[in-house]
């Protein structure tokens, strides 16, 4: 493990520590015992099996969101719409999985299809407008975000609900559930399912697109410096587009495996679910990498499992976003105090 | 009296002296010109008299009084005032907005456009510009924007002016109208100081030059009692060691054949104005000029990074015409045109890649560095590792390096090793050894002769007449977007070439 | 269609339209400087959830005045947390993008926790007593008039003022400004706490207005369509209010188009306001002119 290796291991650590501690400082403020935090922390990943099942089954949709984001920024792209592209694909998962003629094994493939194909095409069109108009991508996807959530909860509710609730929808069958029997007999009957080997051959194929492909080399080169990019012949339109509608499936992929897991439906929302937001911190603090986003994905679902165990102690659930949130500004942060730190030394060693 | 006194003035970036104990007095009321070339000092030694950059050695003295300027807003409590190149405007707001900002005139809070207008309008018409204090600065053209430029300094009582190298982006006859400007405004009283590498100019409107020459001062000279050949002599100085081996060659067939190319930038200026050359296998062809004269708009022409306007390009090769103005920049790479770019960290490299990803830039996507997609890692090591063997470049830990932790140098040498190890038949230099050290140099000459030898054309563009004289068997000479002439450099002078760049020797 | 139902379409655009203009003088001001702001929807939240908890714990006093402490109270906290955007992205370099949706997700998260706290675990602040004005229908208030008025108040200060000058030329060219001895750092930091302090006043006004108290939902995108107004405006005083009118007609339609018109889908007037932006990125996009080119990018002395 080579000294950069262990400077961003070190700098994440302390980017989640100070998260941790700014939590608890405001639980003290507001006169609850801060050591609670760390309890709950304990409870929701460890404390039971059960809990670790969920606490693994919660971390997957946000490991996924955290590739989306992070395949966006290696290509200098800063895709916010993951939020709206993980919206559309959980209801288009539904949607196929609850009409689909075919068995159980043969509709989840078509399922993670759809879904794959839903949050690309989703992402289509601020790729498009970026490359060729290079209209800003944040606005764009932020807009389509917001008209996902409407068109969801209208489709939901005109045309996909169950007969005695408007704002559900119809259930999966449990032929498509993505649960494992024996892996949820392992865990006493958690939430974990086959998501988690999904997950794992998203990473791999993150890793390896990034790493060994010359479709990484050159987004990479285009994210890093354009006109070098350009310099050297690259197409960097055709990258950028390709690049965003990967991103989008990868949301995609997050919100399939958000929908075939329990409980097997989805409602109407007023405010997002936050996979797609909290998808920016887990790739940043992850620093792009394949595990170091798996693990912020664990880390960020850890603290949202806490936060339900925070309701216990009266403590609202919200100290968990909170918590996210400043670990998102320090992750971004970090960087630039450490060129500060490194250039202070180089300038001491002259 | 002296109206300024740089005496004994040196300022050092890092390791490099920009000035040099260079001393430069200007008497009141003269019109002062500073002559030298890219990088000669000139706008260092003016920015540290306008307060951007501060005295490493030396003093200054205004109206003979020793003064510190640390930044311009002392610089303009002391009235000396400047010009930059690069306009700094506000485009949407008037002229008179742009004249009194940061000094607006109010009642009660609020801006009094009435009074502002009024006031401005008065120094307009006072020094004889043609100008409505309520136009917009972007309805109006170059020459009047830099005449707001000039109000600006006037506006603040400025008494000392500085312009720099102000006639860049002007038209022959807004040219024309600067220089009677200055005139005038020398007549009222002022001071001037004008930078520049344009004789005709000096000759025009200036009594006294000081010539500045590698940081150092050189001369300075009445301006009568001196030829447009003398200064240009000064300019760029005499010795030139000729010291290579040059094999004779005579090359006779064609790889590259430019006709008629002009071109314009996004404002809408020519940058190129019908320029017709040809390069031949087997021959170096320099180009010289100013920087900012037409040599990277001819670049980029040719490497496909800027479009054309009109004109034609053609490339031969194996007897084939092709046509490169419409191609792609990865067609032209492929057809054998490599490419040394001037700017290495905007174009050469990736900075953040290692040196093993930049080493094979141009060929990663080629067996065996990837097959049906997939990259081997392990050949782009091998590869890298050969060029940083064979071409001496220093890293800290070999191909796995960050390109960005190499020296400027070393990142150069990268560049050029990887630029000629992909065999061009045509190899376009751009600067190639800026920021490199001597011993490397000497290398890097030597492989663009080595490739001259093997019969392949290159175009060599650099900044640095001695280098284009030693390596060069035709020079085209650049001069405001011209092509001045093309001489052959067995038989050229320095003051010949020199004259042409500044715009003299033809028949103007 | 009787008259009625056109009066509460109308007053209900103007409520709508209130919020979503003062946003877009927030944004207005940030931008103009040349800091991007997304947390435009943070900073109302902010403002919105101490603006009505305030109020409410006042006026639940017997105090009077609540509602105008509470706007106070809001573009205070607006105001600072501006302050937190500017800090970060002005001196700190963040990026100015993630700052702001650090922002929004932080306010956001904040309040919701502050109302389960001060509200016995509830998911909104309890409703606040606001008296309308006695001659118009029930929906438009006081607020909403002054709201309008002032437009020309923002435009005063943006084109009139050597202040908003100086605000103007920072943000199309820093270096210019710089020359001619404006202080672009501290110029930026005020415009972005001004910013901050509009966006809160426009989350109370989104309180007054449209849910009376404060919910999840009381801001709910307004930030972002406030961003939208800002754009179709052409990020002029006038404009955004034609703009924010255009823009709180078709999202107030959204919500009455049921009662009106059963037949037509609902769906297309809550999506128009997010595809009329994209639609004129678009457009504009082509004239690049007018687009600032410093926006975006922290200003550093040393490039000169």
């Amino acid at each position: 493990m080579n000294r950069q290796m262990k400077i961003n291991i070190i700098t994440a650590l302390l980017t989640v520590v100070v998260g941790l501690v700014v939590g608890m400082i405001i639980i003290a403020i507001i006169g609850s015992n801060p050591w609670s935090l760390l309890n709950a922390i304990y409870e929701g990943t460890f404390g039971s099996v059960v809990n670790f099942g969920n606490w693994i089954s919660i971390s997957v949709p946000l490991a996924l969101t955290g590739l989306a984001v992070a395949i966006g920024y290696r290509a200098g792209l800063f895709n916010i719409g993951a939020e709206g592209q993980f919206q559309m694909a959980t209801i288009a998962s539904i949607l196929v999985a609850v009409t689909s003629p075919f068995n159980g094994l043969i509709t989840i493939l078509l399922v993670i299809i759809v879904g794959i194909i839903v949050g690309a095409l989703w992402a289509l069109i601020p790729g498009i407008l970026k490359a060729y108009y290079k209209i800003n991508e944040v606005v764009v996807t932020i807009m389509m975000n917001w008209i996902a959530l409407y068109l969801t909860n209208y489709f939901i509710v005109v045309h996909f609900h169950t007969s005695t609730n408007l704002t559900q929808t119809p259930i999966i069958p449990s032929t498509v559930s993505l649960n494992l029997k024996w892996l949820t007999n392992l865990t006493n009957g958690s939430n974990i399912n086959a998501g988690i080997f999904i997950l794992m051959l998203a990473a791999i194929f993150y890793w390896y697109s990034v790493e060994k492909t010359t479709f990484g080399y050159e987004i990479k080169a285009v994210g890093n410096s354009s006109e070098a990019a350009i310099y050297a012949g690259i197409d960097s339109k055709k990258r950028i587009i390709q690049t965003m509608c990967l991103s989008g499936a990868f949301a995609g992929l997050a919100g399939v495996v958000y929908a075939l897991s329990a409980p097997g439906y989805q409602t109407t929302l007023s405010v997002f679910r936050g996979f797609g937001f909290d998808g920016i911190t887990v790739a940043l603090l992850g620093q792009l990498s394949a595990i170091g986003v798996i693990l912020s994905g664990l880390l960020l679902g850890g603290l949202r499992q806490a936060g339900i165990f925070m309701q216990i102690q009266q403590i609202p659930k919200e100290i968990s976003d909170i918590i996210i949130g400043v670990i998102l500004i320090f992750s971004a942060l970090s960087p630039i105090i450490i060129k500060k730190i490194m250039k202070k030394k180089g300038d001491a060693n002259e | 009296m002296y109206a300024v006194e740089m005496l004994n003035v040196t300022k050092i970036f890092g390791h490099f002296k920009a000035n040099d104990n260079i001393t430069l007095q200007v008497e009141k009321g003269e019109i002062h010109a500073l002559l030298g070339e890219n990088g000669a000092g000139k706008s260092t030694l003016m920015n540290l008299l306008f307060g951007f950059y501060s005295l490493d050695g030396g003093e200054i003295k205004i109206n003979e009084q020793k003064v510190e300027i640390t930044n311009p807003n002392i610089a303009n409590d002391l009235k000396i005032g400047m010009v930059h190149q690069h306009f700094k405007l506000i485009k949407p707001f008037t002229v008179a907005q742009n004249i009194t900002l940061g000094s607006e005139i109010t009642r009660n809070k609020k801006i009094d456009i009435n009074a502002t207008n009024k006031k401005v309008q008065n120094i307009i018409d006072q020094y004889d510009f043609n100008l409505k204090a309520t136009t917009k600065v972007e309805d109006l053209t170059v020459g009047e924007q830099q005449k707001v430029e000039i109000l600006k300094m006037l506006y603040k009582e400025a008494e000392i002016l500085i312009f720099d190298e102000p006639t860049g982006a002007l038209t022959p006859q807004e040219t024309i109208e600067l220089l009677n400007t200055i005139q005038r405004l020398q007549n009222k009283g002022k001071t001037i100081i004008l930078i520049t590498h344009k004789l005709q100019e000096i000759k025009a409107i200036a009594h006294r030059c000081t010539v500045i020459r590698r940081g150092k001062s050189v001369a300075t000279v009445f301006v009568n009692d001196c030829t447009e050949e003398k200064l240009a002599e000064l300019m760029v100085g005499r010795a030139v060691n000729f010291d290579v081996n040059k094999v004779d060659k005579n090359p006779t067939k064609d790889i590259l054949q430019i006709e008629n190319l002009t071109m314009y930038n996004s404002f809408g200026s020519k940058t190129l104005d019908d320029v017709t050359l040809n390069v031949q296998y087997g021959e170096i062809l320099g180009i010289a000029g100013v920087d900012g004269n037409g040599q990277s708009e001819i670049v980029e022409a040719i490497t496909g990074l800027q479009q054309v306007s009109s004109g034609t390009i053609n490339y031969i090769s194996n007897d084939i015409k092709h046509d490169i103005t419409k191609k792609s920049i990865r067609e032209i790479i492929n057809l054998g045109i490599g490419h040394i770019p001037q700017d290495r960290h905007k174009h050469g490299v990736v900075l953040e890649f290692s040196v093993a990803e930049n080493a094979v830039l141009k060929r990663y996507y080629k067996s065996p560095y990837a097959i049906s997609g997939r990259l081997n890692k392990n050949k782009f090591n091998s590869y890298a590792e050969k060029l940083i063997l064979e071409n001496d470049i220093r890293t800290p830990h070999g191909v796995k390096s960050l390109t960005r932790d190499l020296s400027g140098g070393n990142q150069q040498k990268l560049i050029i090793a990887r630029e000629i190890a992909e065999q061009p038949d045509l190899l376009i230099a751009v600067q190639p050894t800026r920021g490199v050290d001597v011993g490397a140099i000497e290398n890097i000459h030597q492989s663009l002769l080595k490739e001259r030898e093997n019969d392949k054309g290159i175009i060599l563009v650099s900044l640095e007449l001695d280098e284009i004289m030693k390596l060069s068997d035709r020079i085209a000479v650049m001069y405001d977007g011209r092509l001045m002439g093309i001489v052959d450099a067995k038989t050229a002078t320095q003051n010949q070439i020199g004259l042409m760049m500044a715009g003299g020797g033809t028949n103007e | 269609m009787n008259s009625d139902i056109l009066l509460l379409i109308l007053f209900g655009s103007f409520s709508m339209a209130a919020p979503l203009i003062a946003a877009a003088y927030g944004g207005l001001f940030s931008e103009r400087s040349g800091v991007v702001n997304i947390g435009i929807e943070g900073m109302m939240t902010a403002g919105a959830f101490s603006g009505a908890t305030v109020a409410y714990f006042i006026g639940n006093a017997g105090i009077n005045g609540s509602i105008t402490i509470g706007f106070i109270v809001a573009i205070l906290i607006g105001g600072l947390t501006g302050l937190l955007h500017a800090y970060l992205c002005i001196s700190l370099k963040v990026d100015q993008i993630i700052s702001g949706v650090a922002i929004n997700t932080i306010t956001l998260a904040l309040s919701l926790f502050l109302t389960a706290i001060y509200f016995d675990g509830a998911q909104e602040t309890h409703t606040l007593l606001i008296r309308p004005i006695a001659y118009f229908s029930n929906r438009l208030t006081l607020v909403t008039i002054i709201r309008f008025l002032l437009v020309f108040a923002v435009n005063y200060l943006l084109n009139k003022t050597k202040w908003g000058l100086h605000v103007l030329a920072v943000g199309e060219n820093p270096q210019a400004a710089d020359a001619m001895g404006i202080n672009v750092i501290k110029t930026r930091y005020q415009a972005v706490i001004l910013s901050g302090a509009f966006s809160g006043l426009a989350g109370m006004v989104a309180v007054v207005n449209v849910t009376q108290r404060f919910t999840a939902t009381t801001v709910g995108g307004l930030g972002f369509i406030a961003l939208a107004v800002l754009i179709f405006g052409r990020h002029r005083p006038f404009g955004i209010i034609m703009a924010g009118l255009v823009f709180g007609f078709s999202k107030n339609l959204g919500a009455v188009i049921s009662t009106i018109a059963p037949k037509l889908p609902a769906i297309y007037f809550d999506i128009l306001p997010y595809v009329a932006t994209i639609v004129v990125l678009l457009i504009f996009s082509r004239n690049k002119k007018v687009e600032m080119e410093s926006l975006g990018i922290a200003y550093d002395k040393e490039l000169r």
